[in-house]
């Protein structure tokens, strides 16, 4: 019970998280359930892609009309995305535990790099407004397919490879940012679910507790979302990240 | 659309996790301690959770489909298109994946 417990409340801050950063919550629960709670890592990837589209589904049902995604954005990247995602799926039963562990460090540390730099000498910004238009496409994309690939191969929304890259790279409000890549991480999620869902890697009672936390901590996020500065956001992604890069490097080793 | 979304975003999630519940509470009313890594598609508790668990996986493709329809009726037929591959894209990774 005390298990049943720890992966409830777990559920909850990924949710809250997941929703204030953009991201779906399993770059934080993949650690914790493998690290904390000692699941196998695909079990854990299986109940973390479950989780991701309870945060993405709880940030939809409480979503507000001005802080909301750029649904044509969001599925033009989704193309790539998905695709991504389930080939990275379909192959994470091929890849090695430790080298998947020392994927996610590597990736990880590189968005929080470049969101760091980014952020650098920016004025405070505007976190929805409307008239931007995305530039760079073909980086883009090309980002968005890895994304989908990491996302398949580790059990993550890939919204902490999503948000940086819409931000920084293609000059979406970060507020914007944030809300398109909540919608987009159910959908990646959903890509390669249904492959962990074929091979048994997503055991009932530990999806249904983490994602019912998960679901709460979404909704509850979404609530807090548009009282926070851009700036506090943007820290607290890179300092998520940089935490669960050096757990996951020393996993991997 | 957004409020589309919403709706069957709130209505499909609450549906999937009451049926989520539901397994959970038979599993817990059986009186037998519950492993949380066991997988039986013999238990109905399982069945049931596991059930609510496929219907929260495809409302994301619900929600694209929600899209798709709107911009059908729109003639943004584009953004259709986008969505109509992304909808094939999801359809592929059941069929296959599942």
């Amino acid at each position: 019970m005390a298990l049943l417990l720890g992966l409830f409340v777990s559920g909850i801050a990924a949710g809250v998280l997941g929703a204030l950063l953009g991201l779906g919550g399993g770059i934080f629960l993949v650690p914790v359930l493998t690290l904390l709670f000692h699941l196998p890592v695909r079990v854990a990837v299986g109940t973390s892609l479950v989780c991701v589209i309870a945060t993405s589904a709880g940030v939809a049902a409480m979503a507000s009309a001005e802080g909301g995604a750029d649904v044509p954005l969001a599925l033009r990247l989704e193309i790539a995305t998905a695709a991504g995602a389930v080939f990275g799926g379909v192959v994470g039963a091929l890849v090695p535990a430790r080298a998947l562990s020392l994927l996610f460090a590597v990736v990880v540390f590189g968005s929080a790099a470049y969101t760091v730099y980014k952020g650098l000498g920016h004025a405070e910004e505007a976190m929805y407004r409307r008239d931007y238009r995305p530039r760079r496409w073909g980086l883009g994309y090309a980002v968005a397919s890895l994304a989908g690939l990491v996302s398949g191969l580790l059990g993550v929304g890939g919204g902490f490879i999503k948000v940086p890259t819409m931000y920084a790279i293609m000059g979406v409000p970060l507020g914007v940012a944030t809300a398109t890549s909540n919608f987009m991480v159910g959908i990646t999620a959903a890509a390669s679910v249904f492959v962990y869902l074929g091979r048994g890697d997503v055991r009932p009672v530990v999806t249904v507790v983490t994602a019912a936390g998960v679901f709460l901590g979404a909704t509850v996020g979404t609530l807090m979302q548009g009282h926070l500065k851009v700036s506090w956001l943007r820290w607290a992604l890179v300092v998520l990240m940089v935490a669960i890069g050096v757990q996951m490097l020393w996993k991997g080793f | 659309m957004d409020r589309a979304m919403r709706r069957v975003a709130r209505g499909l999630s609450a549906f999937a996790l009451a049926l989520m519940a539901a397994g959970f509470v038979l599993a817990l009313a059986h009186g037998a301690a519950l492993p949380p890594l066991s997988l039986d598609l013999t238990k109905r508790s399982h069945r049931l959770m596991l059930f609510g668990i496929g219907l929260l996986a495809v409302l994301p493709g619900v929600r694209v489909l929600v899209a798709l329809s709107y911009y059908t009726a729109a003639r943004r037929l584009a953004e259709a298109l986008v969505a109509l591959v992304v909808v094939l894209e999801l359809l592929a990774s059941m069929i296959f994946g599942g």
